[in-house]
């Protein structure tokens, strides 16, 4: 298996150049790859590791926090180390949270994130001189990247872009290495992993931190996107619409999470001028998916040339 | 890329260039009409407070036969989804691509302020009734204009006029949600508590939105107060007063629900739960024959009273459109200036827009809730009490406006 392949990331880089000449919604598409961000780091955990996290807007969270307050209380942090900040606490928070929530099996495993997002939740909530609780953190600049402004909406969404591409091709690659290979043995088959001499909590551990560090790196980009950092960036919901954007567009495939960060983001936007009862519809869309499409949206893509790479869909958790 | 072949690409140009061409027929059209951006939460927390929401609106657009200065008012419905990031998404896309330069709505103080943020650098009016006094507080600017009473005001219009009927009751307990509305009330609540040597006996602080308040009620009930003041809103509100009957707490003390929801949190603790609580209010339409008169088109248009929520939507987008009429523009700038200062007869009667922080300085209303047997309609839930307003001193606001 090679997801790494330069044909369909190139399709990716090219979507991701020309989407604000067919949608002209910088603010949305920006978001939408922030999404996308946030449902890679998930798929990993589901699509390569075959855990359910429940909390991944924890990790958002404490990137969105950290690159806010960097940048409300710092003058002149330069961008990308507000990203690299953001990276950081949110690899540190899902070590923790990771190494803790490793010690349960099954669905104990999920469960723990989901306490651990409502703990992260409620202390955003608590410390209000420090996030500015319910009202949010705000006042976050935007700072300029090597000279060049991203005040203008079309300027963050193509740095957001690059970001977004770096950091998704380094997914991919980590997904076709070694690493990666151990991480599937795992979700196939732990103990014969365990057999075979691999320490897999460490691998498990590893793998979750790595996920919090994307997170994060898309919480600092979602805080700069708005000039505020939202409540809402930590709350339960957050988490909920990670794993429905995670399983919408499959987690058999890396670039399943794309798709359905894509999907979920662009048809929320435009249902909900349609219809007061929009996500009765998103929720009627997801069911059919889950129902008939086992991989996902980008299951069609398989079914409809089947050299594509694709992987067996995680069939548990834990 | 050999997925993508010739017929593909010919479909992808073909949609990009149909976009590019409709998004210019839309800004086309923008420029021939006012866009009126009415923006509530239909999902989210606060999606309750969305259909009185719309309904104001268009009341009030259809009494100037949806025109302004001569040219169609188009109304257009954005979803915040109580979400502050969504809220300020939407009104982003609706300022950068419907071509929309006036919002009116929001029931979350969180979506409020960040929508205040945007609608400040894009120089956008916005007008809104939430609870935050941060609003046209700390984090005023010349762009945003709030139509409720501050907490300073709701918390003096209640507890004067309360401690005028009982001035015995010296032992107060509060029961307060731990966000920043709930904190100010509080902060309110002490000032006026030390005003009036009050001892405040006990205070418990609740996480917004709590499904049990037996414990909070009970431990109120236990600490014998002579009243009980709940400085929560709307669900959360409802259901510690539904508690509070079914604990007996009214047989000890009474209760005063200082920042009130209206007709909707009326009707959702129903005519038993509110018997003999008082409660504060920004609106009630049988108060005053102002209120009376303010209501009737509502009435006639909904089948039912106007409530809180659908006289709040209801002004701000009055308030919008005397604003540009008075200014003869559409320019935001020059209307947030016309309407500085501006007085005018509004839901609560006589109502003003301060000029140094766009605080509208209106009446607030203390209720007492009916018996059933009382009441005169399914609407009649309150008598009123008092009217009066506390407009926070000048020197006092945090606002700047530059």
């Amino acid at each position: 298996m090679n997801v790494a392949r330069p044909g369909a990331f190139l399709v990716l880089v090219a979507l991701v150049a020309v989407a604000p000449l067919v949608v002209h919604y910088p603010v949305l598409l920006t978001q939408a790859l922030i999404f996308g961000l946030l449902a890679a780091a998930f798929n990993l955990l589901l699509g390569e590791l075959g855990f359910l996290s429940f909390g991944q807007a924890t990790f958002n969270g404490l990137g969105a926090y950290a690159a806010g307050l960097l940048l409300v209380h710092v003058a002149h942090v330069p961008i990308l180390v507000a990203l690299l900040v953001a990276a950081l606490c949110g690899a540190g928070g899902a070590l923790v949270v990771g190494a803790l929530s490793m010690q349960g099996a099954g669905v104990y495993a999920v469960m723990l994130t989901f306490a651990f997002n409502e703990l992260a939740f409620y202390l955003a909530f608590q410390l209000r001189d420090l996030t500015g609780g319910d009202n949010g953190l705000r006042g976050v600049v935007r700072p300029e990247f090597i000279g060049i402004s991203l005040a203008g909406e079309n300027a963050y969404y193509y740095f957001v872009a690059a970001v977004f591409l770096v950091v998704f091709y380094a997914l991919l690659r980590l997904i076709d290495s070694p690493f990666g290979h151990v991480l599937r043995a795992i979700r196939e088959n732990e103990p014969r992993a365990r057999a075979i001499g691999y320490d897999t909590r460490r691998f498990k551990v590893t793998a979750f931190t790595i996920s919090g560090a994307v997170s994060g790196i898309a919480g600092a980009a979602y805080a700069m996107l708005y000039g505020f950092v939202p409540l809402e960036v930590v709350n339960f919901d957050t988490s909920t619409n990670i794993v429905i954007m995670g399983l919408l567009g499959g987690t058999g495939s890396p670039y399943g999470a794309i798709v359905g960060a894509a999907i979920f983001t662009l048809l929320s936007d435009r249902l909900s001028r349609l219809w007061a009862h929009w996500p009765l519809l998103l929720g009627i869309l997801f069911c059919t998916v889950v129902l008939t499409l086992r991989g996902g949206v980008i299951e069609i893509v398989h079914r409809l040339r089947p050299s594509t790479p694709r992987r067996k869909a995680p069939l548990r958790s834990g | 890329m050999n997925g993508l072949t010739r017929s593909n690409a010919l479909k992808l140009g073909t949609g990009a260039v149909g976009a590019a061409v409709l998004g210019s027929l839309q800004r086309a059209f923008a420029a021939d009409e006012m866009t009126l951006v009415g923006i509530f939460s239909q999902t989210g927390a606060y999606a309750t407070f969305g259909r009185d929401t719309d309904r104001g609106i268009k009341l009030a657009l259809g009494e100037v036969a949806n025109k302004v200065l001569g040219k169609p008012v188009r109304y257009v419905i954005r979803d915040d989804q109580t979400n502050p990031g969504v809220g300020v998404q939407q009104v982003s896309d609706a300022i950068d691509h419907d071509g929309a330069r006036y919002f009116v709505g929001v029931a979350s103080s969180a979506v409020a302020l960040a929508i205040e943020q945007v609608c400040g650098q894009k120089r956008a009016l916005f007008l809104t009734s939430v609870g935050a006094d941060e609003v046209t507080g700390s984090e005023c600017n010349g762009f945003t204009f709030r139509w409720s009473v501050p907490t300073y005001g709701a918390v003096r219009s209640t507890m004067y006029p309360y401690l005028k009927r009982f001035p015995n009751a010296k032992r107060w307990y509060t029961i307060t949600p731990s966000y920043v509305f709930g904190e100010s009330l509080l902060r309110n609540v002490k000032e006026v508590a030390k005003e009036k040597n009050l001892t405040l006996v006990g205070n418990d602080y609740h996480p917004l939105g709590a499904t049990e308040y037996s414990n909070f009620i009970t431990k109120a009930i236990a600490a014998k107060p002579d009243v009980i003041a709940l400085l929560n809103f709307g669900g959360d509100a409802v259901k510690a007063i539904k508690t509070a009957q079914q604990y007996g707490a009214k047989k000890t003390s009474k209760i005063l629900y200082v920042w009130s929801g209206g007709l909707l949190d009326y009707q959702a603790i129903g005519a038993e739960a509110l018997e003999d609580v008082y409660v504060g209010c920004q609106y009630w339409h049988d108060s005053d024959p102002d209120t009376q008169k303010a209501s009737a088109p509502y009435q006639k248009a909904y089948g039912e009273p106007m409530g809180y929520v659908g006289a709040a939507s209801y002004i701000e987008t009055k308030l919008t459109l005397a604003g540009i009429e008075k200014a003869k523009s559409l320019d935001p700038a020059a209307v947030a200036k016309a309407l500085q200062g501006y007085s005018y007869v509004g839901p609560t009667g006589h109502e003003t827009v301060r000029a140094f922080d766009h605080q509208v300085v209106k009446p607030y209303f203390f209720l007492h809730g009916k018996a059933a047997s009382a009441m005169k309609d399914q609407w009649d839930y309150v008598e009123t009490l008092a009217v009066s307003s506390y407009p926070v001193p000048q020197d006092k606001n945090l606002c700047k406006l530059g």
